[in-house]
C-alpha cells in the first residue's frame, strides 16, 4: 500500500468522534421509523385493517385523453370523440338489479339474456362494470329520467379514439387493443396500466404509446351502507397525452389511397433529401375505428383469418419479386465495374437462347439493337439477361445490397420483414448446391430468389437518385406536450454513406428519365406536362407461364397467378423531391399500364398542393 | 480447504444478516407475486438466482486486497461514468426515461454502480490531502465534483431518487471526513436557503409526486394513491401481521409495484409490527457492524471507504422505508436486499464485499473493536 497515509492519533480520534455522531444521527431516523410504525401498526392498526377490509370507497378512474396524431401540416388523423358509457356497479344496484336490467333491455332493444350476461360474467367485485358502450343522446335522455328507480347504475361521459379518416393511413396510424397480462408486467408500463386498459398494438399507436398515453386521474368516490348517494370525495385531475405529428402528408396519402382503388397492394412515398415519408397505403386495410373500444373476438377472428390478411403492412412487410425495376442496380453494378458501358449493345429477337433453353423477353418480336438508355427505357430483357452474365452474380448483389436491397430500412413500424438478395453462398448454404448461371439471368430481372418490400426499393431508389445518401424512412416528426412546452423533434437520420460512381449513376437516372418522357419508354403513363418525371416499371412475375398470353386473356389466369404490377416514380426525374413506389399484387397486367398511372396521380397532387414552382 | 474455508469472511456475522435478509426478501416476493404472476420464471426464482450471484460477489470481493482498489478507484469511476453517458446513446428506454442498459437479455442500471464507486473515489481522493486545519471548501471542491458530475447525469436521465439517495449519501460521507466544523455550520444554512431552488429542475410528474406527498388525501387517486395504499397496507398488518400469503392490499392489487419499491410495506402488512421491526432493527445492525469495521483500521484510505459504502446502504434502506410508510415522497427507490431487482441486488452484494475487503493493514480485524 504505497503512498497511503496512516493515520496520526489525531485524526483517529477524530473520526471515531464523527462515527460516533453519525451513529447516533442514524439512530433517530430509525427511531423515527419505529415511531411512524408503532403509529401506524398499534395506535391506528385497527383503523387501518377497518380501511383495508370494508373498502367502502371507489376508485373511478378518469382517463386521460390520448394524444391526437397529426400529418405534417397539423390536420388530424387520430383524435377523440366524446360518447356516453352506461355503467352498473353490482353491489350497489343490489336487489333491484333485475328490474332495472329488463326495463333496459326493452328500451335500448337489447336481448335481456346478453344484458344479464354482461352483469353475471364480470368477475371482480365492487368494480364497475361497462353495460352499454354508446348511448345515443335520446337514449340518454330516458335513462337520466328514470335515474331514481335505477340505484346502481349510470351514465358516464367518456373519450373514445377516433380516426376521422376511416382507414385511410391505416397502417401507419395502427390501432389500439386491450393491453395483454405480459404488457402489464413490462417495465415500459410500470405505475401507468390496469387491465383493460387499451393501449397501441400496431402502427404510430404502438411506437409512440408511451408519449400518447398520458397520465390517468381519477375521482375517489364514497359509497355510502345502503350502497347508494355516492359523494365524490375528491378527484385528480388526468394529464393528456403528447400530440404526435407525422410527416406524412394528408393530400399525398389521400391521393395514394384514391390512385389504388380497389386493388390490394402498396403505395410509398419519400421525400429522397430527408428519408421523411409522406404516404404510406397497404390494401386491403382495416377501419381502426372498429378497434377503438376493443373488438369484439368474432370481429377479432375475421380480421385475423382473413386470407387477404388486411393487418398485414404490405408496403413494409409484403415481400415481392421486384421485376424489371431490379434492372437498375444490374446496369449499375455493371457500369461500374466496367462490365459494361455505354457502347454495349444487345440484339433483341424476342428471346435469348442459353442453357437449354429459350428465355424470353417480354416484346415478343424483340427490340432490336438495345443500348443502355434504350434498354432501361424500355426494359429490354434480352439486353439484361447480357449485362448480368458479364457482370455476374456477385457484384449485382454487392451493389443491391450497398443501396439497401435485402435488410429492413429500419422504418419505425412494427413487423418489417428484410427481403433477400441471392448470393452463391447463400444459395450453396440453403440449397446445398451451387449457383448456376441461368439463376443469373433471372435475377438480372428481378425474378427467381430475389424478393424486396415496397419501402426497401422506395429507399434503393432514392439513394441512387440522392447521390448515395441512405436514410432511415422516417414517419414521426415531432411530438409536442398539449401545453406545448416539450417539443420533441425527430431527426432525419442518414444511416450510410453508400459509394456510388456518379458518372455511372448519372447513365442509369438517364435510362429512368427515359422510361417515362421517351416515346417507346414503358412508363409513358405517368408522364406529366411541365415537368420530367422519372421511373421505371415492372411486372413481377407469381408463377412461371410457359404460353405468351394475348391481350385481353388476362381475366382468365386465375387471380392468385396474376403477375403483380411494379412502378417506381421519381418527381422531377433530375434532383428528385419524391419518390414513390407502387405494387399492385395479382394485377394481371404490366406495371407500365396499372401501376404508373397510379404514381402520376400522387405526382398531380403533389404538384397541385405545392405548386409545380416547387421542384 | 475445505468448503466452510472457502467461504469464511472476515466478519461471518455481516454475511449472516445478508443472507437473513435477502432469504426473508425472496418470501414476501413470492407472496407478493402468487396472486397475479407475471409470464415467465417466477419473479421470486429470479430474484432468488440473483441473491446466490451476489452472495458470491460478496464473498469474492471480500479476498480482495485493498490495495488494488486504491489503485482501480479513478479507472472504476470512469468506467461507471462512461456507463451511464452509454444509457442516454443506447439505453433501454421505459417511461420516458433512459435508465437502462441491455445486457445479453437482462436489463442493467449503470446508475447502481455509482454507489460502489463514489465512495471509493472520494475516499482515495481525500484520503491523501493534507490539511492541517481540517478540509476547507478548496479541499472539497473536486470531491464535490466527482460527486456532482454523474448525480447529475442520473438525474438527467431522470431518475430522481436514485440520483436524491447518492447524492446524499455521498454528501454525509464527507461530512464524516476531516471537514472544518465552521464549514458545516455554513453548508447547513446554503442548503436551507438552495433548498426551494431545486423545484424548478424537477419534472411535472416528480413535482406531483412531492405534492402528493405533501397531501395525499387529496391525491389519492395519483401518485397520493400508492402513498395511501401503502400506509394501509402497514397499518393493517397490526401487531402479529395477516399472515404469510394472506395480505389482502396485496392481493388485491391496491398496492402497485409491491414486489419491488414496496416490498417493506408487504412486510409490514404480513408480517405486522413484528417483523417490519425486525427488518429495521437487522439493517440497523448491518450498518453499525459496518461502522464499526472503520474504527481502528488505521488507514484514513480504509475508514472513509467503509464509511461511505455503509452510507449507501444504510440512506438507500431508509429512504425507501420513510417512503413507504409516508415519510418521504414516492421517488422509486428499492429496499436494499429484500426488493425485487437483479441489480441493486448484486450491487449491495459487491458493496458488502468491499466493505469486508477492508481488514486493515496494520492489526489482524478488530470485530467489536472497543471504542476507547
Amino acid at each position: 500500500m504505497r503512498g497511503q497515509f496512516i493515520t496520526s492519533g489525531k485524526e483517529e480520534r477524530d473520526i471515531r468522534t464523527r462515527l460516533r455522531v453519525l451513529l447516533i444521527l442514524a439512530s433517530v431516523l430509525f427511531g423515527f421509523l419505529l415511531l411512524r410504525l408503532w403509529t401506524l401498526q398499534i395506535h391506528g392498526g385497527t383503523d387501518y385493517r377497518l380501511r383495508s377490509e370494508r373498502n367502502r370507497t371507489l376508485f373511478l378512474e378518469v382517463k386521460a385523453l390520448r394524444g391526437r396524431i397529426y400529418d405534417r401540416a397539423g390536420r388530424e388523423l387520430a383524435g377523440n370523440r366524446a360518447a356516453f358509457d352506461l355503467f352498473v356497479n353490482r353491489e350497489a344496484a343490489g336487489s333491484a338489479l333485475r328490474e332495472s336490467l329488463d326495463w333496459l333491455a326493452s328500451t335500448l332493444r337489447i336481448d335481456p339474456a346478453e344484458l344479464t350476461k354482461r352483469v353475471e360474467g364480470a368477475a371482480e367485485r365492487g368494480r364497475e362494470i361497462l353495460l352499454v358502450a354508446d348511448l345515443t343522446w335520446p337514449q340518454v335522455v330516458e335513462i337520466e329520467a328514470r335515474a331514481r328507480d335505477l340505484p346502481g347504475f349510470e351514465i358516464r361521459h367518456v373519450f373514445v379514439r377516433e380516426y376521422p379518416h376511416g382507414s385511410l393511413a391505416a397502417h401507419v396510424l395502427g390501432h389500439l387493443g386491450e393491453i395483454t397480462d405480459r404488457e402489464i408486467a413490462a417495465e415500459r408500463f410500470a405505475y401507468r396500466y390496469r387491465p383493460g386498459d387499451l393501449v397501441g398494438k400496431l402502427g404510430v399507436e404502438r411506437q409512440e404509446e408511451v408519449r400518447l398515453k398520458g397520465v390517468d386521474g381519477g375521482e375517489l368516490v364514497e359509497v355510502d351502507a345502503l350502497g347508494q348517494g355516492r359523494s365524490v370525495r375528491d378527484r385528480v385531475d388526468s394529464i393528456a397525452g403528447d400530440e404526435v405529428y407525422l410527416a406524412i402528408d394528408l393530400d399525398l396519402q389521400q391521393a395514394a389511397e384514391e390512385a389504388l382503388g380497389e386493388y390490394a397492394g402498396a403505395v410509398i412515398a419519400m421525400d429522397p433529401r430527408n428519408g421523411e415519408v409522406l404516404a404510406l397505403v397497404s390494401r386491403p386495410a382495416f377501419d381502426p375505428n372498429a378497434f377503438a373500444r376493443g373488438l369484439p373476438r368474432a370481429t377479432w377472428e375475421q380480421i385475423t383469418g382473413d386470407p387477404m390478411k388486411p393487418l398485414q403492412n404490405r408496403a413494409i412487410a409484403g415481400l415481392y419479386a421486384p421485376g424489371s425495376t431490379f434492372k437498375p442496380f444490374v446496369a449499375l453494378a455493371g457500369l461500374e465495374s466496367g462490365r459494361i458501358t455505354l457502347a454495349s449493345a444487345a440484339r433483341c429477337k424476342g428471346e435469348l437462347p442459353f442453357g437449354d433453353r429459350a428465355w424470353r423477353c417480354w416484346k415478343e418480336h424483340g427490340h432490336g439493337r438495345v443500348q443502355l438508355h434504350r434498354a432501361i427505357a424500355e426494359s429490354c430483357d434480352v439486353f439484361f439477361y447480357l449485362a448480368g452474365l458479364n457482370t455476374g452474380i456477385d457484384l449485382i448483389a454487392e451493389t443491391a445490397e450497398r443501396l439497401g436491397l435485402g435488410r429492413r430500412t429500419g422504418i419505425e413500424l412494427l413487423g418489417e420483414r428484410a427481403g433477400l438478395v441471392p448470393t452463391r453462398e447463400w444459395k450453396q448454404k440453403v440449397y446445398g448446391v451451387p449457383w448456376v448461371e441461368g439463376e443469373t439471368l433471372s435475377v438480372a430481372i428481378g425474378q427467381s430468389f430475389v424478393s424486396v418490400t415496397p419501402a426497401q426499393l422506395m429507399v434503393a431508389y432514392a439513394t441512387l437518385v440522392n447521390g448515395g445518401r441512405l436514410f432511415r424512412p422516417r414517419i414521426v416528426s415531432r411530438v409536442v406536450s398539449t401545453d406545448g412546452r416539450r417539443v420533441v423533434d425527430y431527426p432525419s437520420e442518414q444511416l450510410y454513406a453508400v459509394e456510388l460512381d456518379e458518372a455511372s449513376a448519372a447513365l442509369v437516372r438517364d435510362g429512368l428519365k427515359g422510361v417515362v418522357n421517351d416515346p417507346t419508354g414503358t412508363g409513358w403513363r405517368a408522364r406529366l406536362k411541365g415537368v420530367e418525371a422519372g421511373g421505371k416499371t415492372g411486372t413481377a412475375q407469381v408463377v412461371r407461364m410457359t404460353e405468351r398470353l394475348k391481350p385481353g386473356q388476362e381475366e382468365s389466369v386465375p387471380y392468385l397467378h396474376r403477375d403483380h404490377a411494379w412502378f417506381v416514380g421519381l418527381l422531377p426525374a433530375d434532383d428528385p423531391h419524391l419518390v414513390v413506389v407502387v405494387l399492385v399484387e395479382h394485377a394481371g397486367q404490366g406495371g407500365g399500364t396499372v401501376a404508373a398511372p397510379m404514381a402520376r396521380a400522387v405526382f398531380e397532387r403533389y404538384m397541385a398542393t405545392r405548386g409545380a414552382a416547387a421542384l | 480447504m475445505n468448503l466452510f474455508g472457502r467461504l469464511r469472511v472476515a466478519d461471518p456475522l455481516l454475511l449472516g444478516l445478508f443472507v437473513f435478509l435477502v432469504l426473508f426478501g425472496v418470501l414476501n416476493i413470492y407472496s407478493a407475486t402468487q396472486s397475479y404472476p407475471p409470464a415467465g420464471v417466477p419473479l421470486y426464482l429470479k430474484q432468488l438466482g440473483w441473491g446466490v450471484l451476489s452472495v458470491a460477489a460478496l464473498v469474492g470481493l471480500a479476498r480482495v486486497d485493498p490495495g488494488i482498489l486504491y489503485g482501480l478507484a479513478y479507472v472504476l469511476y470512469g468506467l461507471g461514468v462512461a456507463l451511464i453517458l452509454l444509457t442516454y446513446a443506447i439505453g433501454h428506454e421505459a417511461l420516458g426515461a433512459r435508465r437502462w442498459l441491455t445486457v445479453g437479455g437482462f436489463f442493467m442500471q449503470p446508475s447502481e454502480l455509482m454507489k460502489l464507486f463514489i465512495p471509493l473515489v472520494v475516499a482515495r481522493y481525500l484520503h491523501g490531502l493534507k490539511a492541517p486545519m481540517g478540509f476547507g471548501l478548496r479541499e472539497l471542491v473536486v470531491p464535490l465534483l466527482l460527486i456532482a458530475g454523474p448525480v447529475l447525469l442520473i438525474f438527467r436521465q431522470p431518475d430522481l431518487g436514485t440520483a436524491a439517495q447518492i447524492a446524499i449519501a455521498a454528501v454525509s460521507m464527507i461530512l464524516m471526513t476531516d471537514v472544518r466544523r465552521g464549514l458545516l455550520i455554513k453548508a447547513a444554512t446554503a442548503v436551507l436557503i438552495c433548498a426551494p431552488g431545486g423545484w424548478f429542475l424537477l419534472r411535472d410528474y416528480q413535482r406531483q409526486r412531492l405534492i402528493s406527498f405533501l397531501d395525499p388525501e387529496k391525491y389519492e387517486l395519483g401518485a397520493g394513491y400508492q402513498v395511501i395504499q401503502s400506509k394501509i397496507a402497514v397499518g393493517s398488518g397490526q401487531l402479529f401481521g395477516k399472515g404469510f400469503g394472506m395480505g389482502t392490499q396485496s392481493r388485491l392489487q391496491f398496492l402497485p409495484q409491491r414486489h419491488s419499491d414496496f416490498i417493506y410495506s408487504v412486510v409490514g402488512e404480513e408480517w405486522g409490527f413484528i417483523g417490519a421491526v425486525l427488518v429495521l432493527g437487522l439493517v440497523f445492525l448491518l450498518f453499525f457492524r459496518a461502522v464499526r469495521r472503520a474504527y481502528g483500521t488505521g488507514n484514513i484510505f480504509h475508514s472513509y471507504l467503509v464509511v461511505g459504502l455503509s452510507l449507501q446502504f444504510v440512506w438507500q434502506s431508509l429512504l425507501n422505508m420513510m417512503m413507504v410508510v409516508g415519510l418521504l415522497p414516492v421517488v422509486g427507490i428499492p429496499l436494499p436486499l429484500l426488493s425485487y431487482g437483479g441489480t441493486n441486488l448484486l450491487v449491495m452484494g459487491c458493496l458488502f464485499g468491499l466493505m469486508m475487503a477492508v481488514r486493515g493493514s496494520t492489526a489482524a480485524p478488530r470485530m467489536g473493536a472497543p471504542v476507547r
